[in-house]
């Protein structure tokens, strides 16, 4: 991809000038993720953990990515609860369906599976603005 | 576990009271007169199962049994008297074990085995059994005297634990095969795109990941602190010129977490690459020092201090002026964990400093 295809991918991108919350206790998954929403023009905010996910939650933002386990114990649960209720849509990012399966039926959002393509994150994001919008 | 059998002494009594008791029941015990009333309560009480064997009679029959025995194999008094101990054998008792039980008792000696044995309902237990003689006066033998345990719950958590390595094994296998996969793919993708180059750094990465993460897999992240020297030694030695003699790790036991490896791995590998490129590995007597402790975050939140110093390879120069792809892969990785990276470009090596939290 040059960097016109790039500029032009980011104009036309719903998420363009959106802000993401993304919450990944992974350095180098969020990493790539990241980037790749800010190649998409979207302004990124970023929690490693449970406590900086919420602390992430100052913000204004559009829509989030969640990764489900966060170190041993915790999950994105509260961070989950917080966002239903001011009514921000989110995705949820797990590579552990099957222990977390219960977790994430009660949470009740759409669900990305590890690993998973960038191009399909951004999708699913696209995806759960335009059913709240 | 606690014996029932065994009552505590009356509170307040101290212990020279206690002994003087003792000992004044002990004179009051007539042993010719009063030792087989005195066997047969201990027998009743007690909770490890007991028998005697005459070994004198044809088939060496069971003579006595206490009560703990009849409870655990669930067969009555009538049901015992008089036969041969094997009748608690069935389909999964291991014949070695018989086998070592009549070798001792043919030639008179103490033996323990753990034998799997059936109760009379038919379920199985582990029953650990100590077997050894018991003498006349005259130095003649007596009786068997036997007493069995069951240790059914022992050999459960055995086998638990022996699945759980065995799944260990497993697990590493499969990783160890997932990572050459990956590598293949890669590689095959080099080639057939015209990006040998290219391919092989990235697998060189892979291949760090997958050295460090089976340097941890037996390690339990959430047993508190590790030492994370073989992480440290299995991602620098297939770099280091002389192997073990071109490192020195210094330092103790540290909190890790899963997601903390692959930083480190990727974060050592790169210093690795670059000392074999310009710096300390690139000769033979280069040496590279790493030392890390624990530290304490602005936050207060637990962070890895870790020092890098290389000595004895040409003078590095003007470093900063070659910062390539993976220095920057580890500038970024660090800064999106709150950690940071300082590099000095010593005269005598390259000296870098990184530091970030303990759990990202």
């Amino acid at each position: 991809m040059n960097m016109m295809d790039r500029q032009t991918d980011s104009a036309a991108s719903p998420l363009s000038g959106k802000t993401v919350l993304v919450v990944e206790d992974e350095v180098l998954i969020a990493m790539d993720i990241n980037e790749c929403l800010e190649e998409a023009g979207a302004h990124v905010v970023y929690g490693r953990n449970l406590r900086q996910g919420m602390q992430r939650l100052e913000h204004e933002v559009d829509v989030a990515l969640l990764d489900v386990s966060l170190g041993h114990t915790e999950t994105c649960l509260p961070i989950a609860q917080a966002l239903r209720e001011r009514g921000v849509p989110f995705v949820l990012h797990s590579g552990d369906l099957q222990r977390l399966g219960e977790t994430i039926s009660n949470i009740g959002a759409p669900v990305l599976e590890k690993p998973c393509d960038t191009s399909e994150i951004l999708q699913a994001l696209q995806g759960a603005m335009q059913r709240v919008g | 576990m606690k014996d029932q059998a065994h009552r505590s002494p009356a509170q307040g009594e101290t212990r020279a009271q206690q002994f003087e008791n003792a000992r004044s029941q002990a004179g009051q015990v007539s042993l010719s007169g009063e030792s087989g009333v005195l066997f047969e309560q201990a027998m009743a009480q007690t909770r490890m199962a007991i028998t005697l064997a005459d070994p004198n009679r044809e088939d060496a029959p069971l003579v006595f049994v206490n009560r703990a025995f009849r409870e655990l194999t669930g067969y009555s008094e009538e049901e015992i008297i008089g036969r041969n101990c094997r009748f608690l054998q069935g389909p999964g008792t291991d014949p070695a074990q018989v086998r070592k039980l009549r070798e001792a008792i043919a030639s008179e000696e103490v033996v323990i085995v753990e034998l799997l044995n059936y109760r009379k309902d038919g379920t199985p237990f582990w029953n650990a059994l100590h077997l050894g003689p018991i003498y006349n006066d005259d130095g003649s033998l007596r009786y068997i005297f036997g007493s069995q345990w069951d240790v059914t719950d022992v050999h459960a958590a055995r086998a638990d634990e022996k699945h759980a390595r065995m799944m260990e094994r497993e697990i590493s296998h499969r990783m160890k095969n997932m990572f050459a996969v990956i590598s293949s793919i890669v590689t095959m993708t080099g080639k057939l795109d015209g990006a040998e180059g290219l391919a092989e750094k990235i697998n060189a990465r892979i291949r760090s990941l997958g050295r460090a993460h089976e340097a941890m897999l037996e390690v339990s992240f959430t047993e508190g602190p590790t030492d994370p020297r073989k992480l440290f030694r299995d991602l620098l030695h297939p770099y280091a010129p002389m192997g073990a003699g071109s490192v020195t790790l210094v330092g103790g036991k540290v909190p890790l977490d899963s997601n903390v490896v692959s930083v480190l791995a990727l974060s050592l590998h790169e210093l690795a690459i670059n000392a074999v490129k310009h710096g300390a590995f690139s000769v033979p007597d280069g040496h590279v020092r790493l030392d890390w402790s624990l530290e304490e975050g602005p936050d207060g939140e637990a962070r890895l201090g870790l020092g890098w110093t290389e000595t004895g390879g040409p003078a590095p120069g003007n470093g900063a002026a070659r910062k390539g792809i993976g220095m920057t892969i580890i500038s970024r990785m660090l800064a999106l964990g709150e950690g940071d990276i300082q590099y000095d470009w010593r005269p005598e090596g390259l000296h870098v400093e990184i530091h970030f939290p303990t759990s990202l």
